[in-house]
C-alpha cells in the first residue's frame, strides 16, 4: 500500500495489468509468432527455417487463393445485409412496441446460443434438406422443380452465416434504439414531421452507432468463418477460413496458412478503418441532431 | 419390418449413424486436445508386469461395439471393453478422436518429437501413416511374449508387410474397402467408376475428402494403378475430379459426413467405405456397396503403441485380448469392416450366421484380388499430391 500511496500514478497501470497481460499473451505474442512463421519455408518433417526472402509466401498465397478471399468478402457482405434486414425491424419492434414482452423476446434472440454452434449449423441440413419441411411441400405441389435444392449451394452457406450471426446485429441495434429519448420523437412530431420523417431524421441517425457495431460484429467473424461453408457448402463455396483451416491442420503448410491469416487480418483492419471513416459515427449523429 | 425390430437394435444403429455427423464434429473439436484423464504410470518394458488401472485408446468413430441405446463406447457401454475390464481390471479410456490421419498426427507429433508421452497408449493410424510413425522411430516395439494370440491369429495377409516386416509395431484393427455406394432405388445400378460421371447423376454424387480413397478410385477408373502412383497418373485423376466438380456433377466432398447425404437421399451415389454401407443397409437396403469393375481401394487401420506410452504392457494385453476370435467377433458384428483375426468368422456365426457370409466383412478371394493399396511415394511426391488434392477440395484451379 505504501508504494501506491507514494506513487499514485501507478494505480491505473496496476488496474490495467491483467488486461494488458492477457492481450500480450493471447493476442500480441501469437500474432508475432504467426507473422514470423509466415516467413518460414520447409515442411513439418524436414523442419522449417526463417528467411526474409520467403516474403514470396504472401504473393504466392494470394495468387492461389484470391478467389476464396473475394468469395469470403462477398458472402460476409451478403450475410451482413441479410442480418441487417432481419435485425432492424425486429430490434425496432422489441425496443418500441414489445412492451412487457421485451425481456422475453430478448431472451429468445439469445436462446440459440445455449446450443453448440456446430449443432445449430448441422440443424440447417435438416431444415434446408432436399425433401425438407420447406422444399418438400413446394415440390409435391409442383411449384418447384424436383431437382431443386438449397443445401450445398452458396445460398445455404450465406443463410447459415446470417442465421448464426444475426443476434450480434440485433443486440447492438436494440441497445441504440432503446436508449433513444422518446421526447425527441414527440418534438419531431410537434414540428410537423410525419412518422416516416421522424423515423428518418431522428430514429435512424440515432441508431447508426448500433448499426455500425452490429455490422462489424457480423461481418468480421463472417469473413473468417469456415463451419458454414464446410457443413452447408460444396467445393465451389470454399471460404478463406476453410483454406486456412486445411492448410494448418491437414496439409500442415504453416507458412502459407500464416501468410493467409495475416493477410485476412490486414484486410479486415483496412476494411474496418475505411468503414469507420465513411460512417464516422460521432460526426453523423451530431449532424443529424 | 415389425415394430419390435423397428424399435430395437436396428433403429438405434440408424439413429447412431445420423448422429454421426454431430459426433464427427464433436470429435473434430476433441481431436484438438489430448486425453484429459490422468493415468498412473505403471510398469512398462522390463520390470514389474501388472495391468494398469487405465489405458488410453484413440480410435476412429463407430469403430468398436457399443450397447443399444448408447452412442459412445466406454468401459461400461461396450461388451468388448467390459470383458477386458472384468478380466484385467483395466478401464479402457476409449476416445473417438481420430477423424483424419494427418490431423491426428499433428496432435501427437510435438510430444513424440520432444521424447514425451503423447497421453495415448494405443492409437489407430492407417498403414501409410503408421509406417511414417514407425520409420520416425516413434512406435514402441511389441513384446510378443505378452501377445500369443496376436502371433497365432494375425491373418496371413498382414505378415511381413513393408510397413512392418517383422510384425513388431503394428497390430491391424480393421481393414476397409473403398468402392461405390449406390442407391439402387434412385438410380440404376452401375459397376464402374465412370458410372459416377453419368449426367443423370448431376449434383447427386458425393466424394470423400481422403486423398487415397478418392484419387485412388478415380485412378482405377482411369485405368491407372494406385499401388504405384506417379505424377502423371495422379494429375490425370485430378483433372477428372476438377472436371466433375466444375461441371457440378459432384454435390459435395465430405469426410465422415458423406453417410448423411446418402441416408437423406441428397446423394444417390458416393465413393464409400464398405463398413458404412453395411451399417446404412440395415435400414436402407436399397443402398448397395460395389467394388468397381476397375477395382477398389483397400486400407488397414493399425493399433500402434506410441513411443513413451505409460502403459505399454497393458496396451499389449489389450491387443492380445482383441486377437481372441470371440472378442474380435463381438467388435466385428457391430462395425462390419474386414477383420484381421483368424477364426473370427467361425465365432461371428454364433452371433449372427448371416454376418459370417457377409461379403463386406469377409470378402471372397476374387474380390480381394481386385483391391489395391495406395502405394508409398517419396516425400516430395506426397507433398505435391497433398497440394493438388487440397486444391480440389478447396475448389481451386491448380
Amino acid at each position: 500500500m505504501g508504494l501506491i500511496r507514494r506513487h499514485p500514478a501507478l494505480v491505473p497501470l496496476l488496474l490495467l495489468a491483467p488486461g494488458l497481460t492477457w492481450l500480450f499473451s493471447f493476442y500480441l505474442a501469437p500474432n508475432i509468432q504467426m507473422f514470423a512463421s509466415s516467413f518460414w519455408n520447409g515442411t513439418l518433417e524436414s523442419g522449417f527455417s526463417f528467411s526474409l526472402a520467403n516474403w514470396v509466401n504472401y504473393p504466392n498465397a494470394l495468387g492461389t487463393y484470391q478467389v476464396q478471399y473475394v468469395r469470403s468478402i462477398q458472402y460476409g457482405f451478403a450475410a451482413t445485409v441479410l442480418c441487417f434486414a432481419i435485425a432492424f425491424p425486429l430490434a425496432y419492434f422489441i425496443a418500441f412496441k414489445a412492451g412487457r414482452a421485451r425481456n422475453a423476446l430478448l431472451f429468445i434472440v439469445v436462446a440459440p446460443f445455449f446450443t453448440s454452434y456446430l449443432l445449430r449449423t448441422i440443424g440447417w441440413r435438416t431444415i434446408l434438406g432436399d425433401d425438407s419441411i420447406i422444399l418438400g411441400p413446394l415440390k409435391s405441389i409442383g411449384l418447384v422443380d424436383p431437382s431443386a435444392r438449397f443445401l450445398d449451394t452458396p445460398f445455404s452457406v450465406i443463410a447459415g452465416i446470417a442465421y448464426n450471426f444475426v443476434p450480434f446485429m440485433i443486440l447492438p441495434i436494440y441497445v441504440s434504439l432503446e436508449k433513444i429519448d422518446r421526447r425527441l420523437l414527440e418534438a419531431a412530431q410537434d414540428l410537423y414531421a410525419s412518422s416516416w420523417g421522424a423515423f428518418r431524421r431522428v430514429t435512424l441517425p440515432l441508431a447508426i452507432p448500433g448499426i455500425f457495431a452490429g455490422s462489424l460484429l457480423t461481418f468480421i467473424p463472417a469473413i473468417g468463418d469456415f463451419i458454414n461453408a464446410e457443413l452447408l457448402g460444396n467445393p465451389g463455396t470454399t471460404m478463406i477460413g476453410n483454406v486456412i483451416q486445411r492448410q494448418f491442420l491437414v496439409v500442415r503448410d504453416y507458412p502459407t496458412a500464416a501468410a493467409l491469416s495475416f493477410m485476412l487480418m490486414v484486410l479486415i483492419l483496412a476494411g474496418v478503418a475505411l468503414y469507420a471513416r465513411l460512417l464516422g459515427t460521432e460526426e453523423l449523429t451530431s449532424k443529424a441532431i | 419390418m415389425d415394430s419390435k425390430k423397428l424399435f430395437g437394435a436396428e433403429l438405434d444403429r440408424r439413429t447412431l449413424l445420423k448422429a454421426g455427423a454431430v459426433a464427427g464434429a464433436a470429435a473434430f473439436l476433441a481431436a484438438c486436445g489430448t486425453p484429459t484423464s490422468s493415468s498412473e504410470p505403471s510398469a512398462s518394458g522390463s520390470g514389474e508386469q501388472s495391468p494398469s488401472a487405465e489405458i488410453n485408446f484413440a480410435n476412429w468413430t463407430y469403430y468398436i461395439d457399443v450397447d443399444d441405446d448408447v452412442d459412445t463406447a466406454t468401459a461400461e457401454t461396450s461388451e468388448s471393453l467390459r470383458r477386458f475390464k472384468a478380466e484385467y481390471g483395466t478401464t479402457v479410456n476409449y476416445q473417438e478422436v481420430m477423424l483424419d490421419n494427418d490431423e491426428f498426427f499433428g496432435t501427437i507429433k510435438a510430444p513424440l518429437e520432444a521424447g514425451q508421452d503423447t497421453g495415448w497408449d494405443i492409437v489407430t493410424p492407417t498403414t501409410w501413416m503408421a509406417k511414417k510413425i514407425v520409420d520416425l522411430g516413434w512406435a514402441e516395439r511389441f513384446d510378443k511374449s505378452n501377445m500369443p494370440n496376436f502371433v497365432a491369429n494375425l491373418a496371413d495377409e498382414f505378415k511381413g508387410r513393408s510397413a512392418d516386416p517383422g510384425n513388431d509395431y503394428l497390430a491391424p484393427w480393421q481393414s476397409l474397402m473403398t468402392g461405390l455406394g449406390i442407391n439402387t432405388e434412385k438410380t440404376s445400378r452401375f459397376t464402374t467408376v465412370a458410372g459416377l460421371w453419368d449426367p443423370k447423376l448431376k449434383g447427386r454424387i458425393v466424394l470423400l475428402t481422403e486423398l487415397r480413397d478418392t484419387v485412388g478410385l478415380v485412378m482405377l477408373g482411369n485405368g491407372a494403378d494406385p499401388s504405384v502412383p506417379t505424377r502423371s497418373t495422379f494429375d490425370a485423376a485430378i483433372t477428372t475430379l476438377q472436371d466433375a466438380i466444375s461441371s457440378e456433377q459432384v454435390r459435395k466432398l465430405s469426410g465422415n459426413g458423406y453417410t448423411e447425404l446418402l441416408i437423406s437421399n441428397a446423394a444417390y451415389a458416393a465413393i464409400a467405405w464398405s463398413g458404412d454401407v453395411g451399417i446404412i443397409q440395415v435400414d436402407k437396403p436399397e443402398l448397395e456397396f460395389i467394388v468397381p469393375d476397375e477395382g477398389g481401394m483397400y486400407a488397414t487401420d493399425n493399433m500402434l503403441i506410441p513411443k513413451g506410452a505409460k502403459n505399454k504392457y497393458t496396451a499389449e494385453l489389450w491387443i492380445n485380448f482383441y486377437y481372441r476370435p470371440e472378442i474380435a467377433a463381438i467388435v466385428e458384428a457391430y462395425v462390419q469392416y474386414i477383420c484381421p483375426v483368424k477364426g473370427a468368422a467361425e465365432e461371428i456365426s454364433k452371433i449372427d450366421a448371416t454376418l459370417a457370409t457377409n461379403p463386406l466383412i469377409f470378402p471372397d478371394a476374387a474380390t480381394k484380388a481386385r483391391l489395391r493399396v495406395w502405394g508409398d511415394v517419396s516425400a516430395e511426391d506426397q507433398a505435391y499430391f497433398d497440394d493438388q488434392f487440397s486444391a480440389v477440395v478447396q475448389g481451386v484451379d491448380a
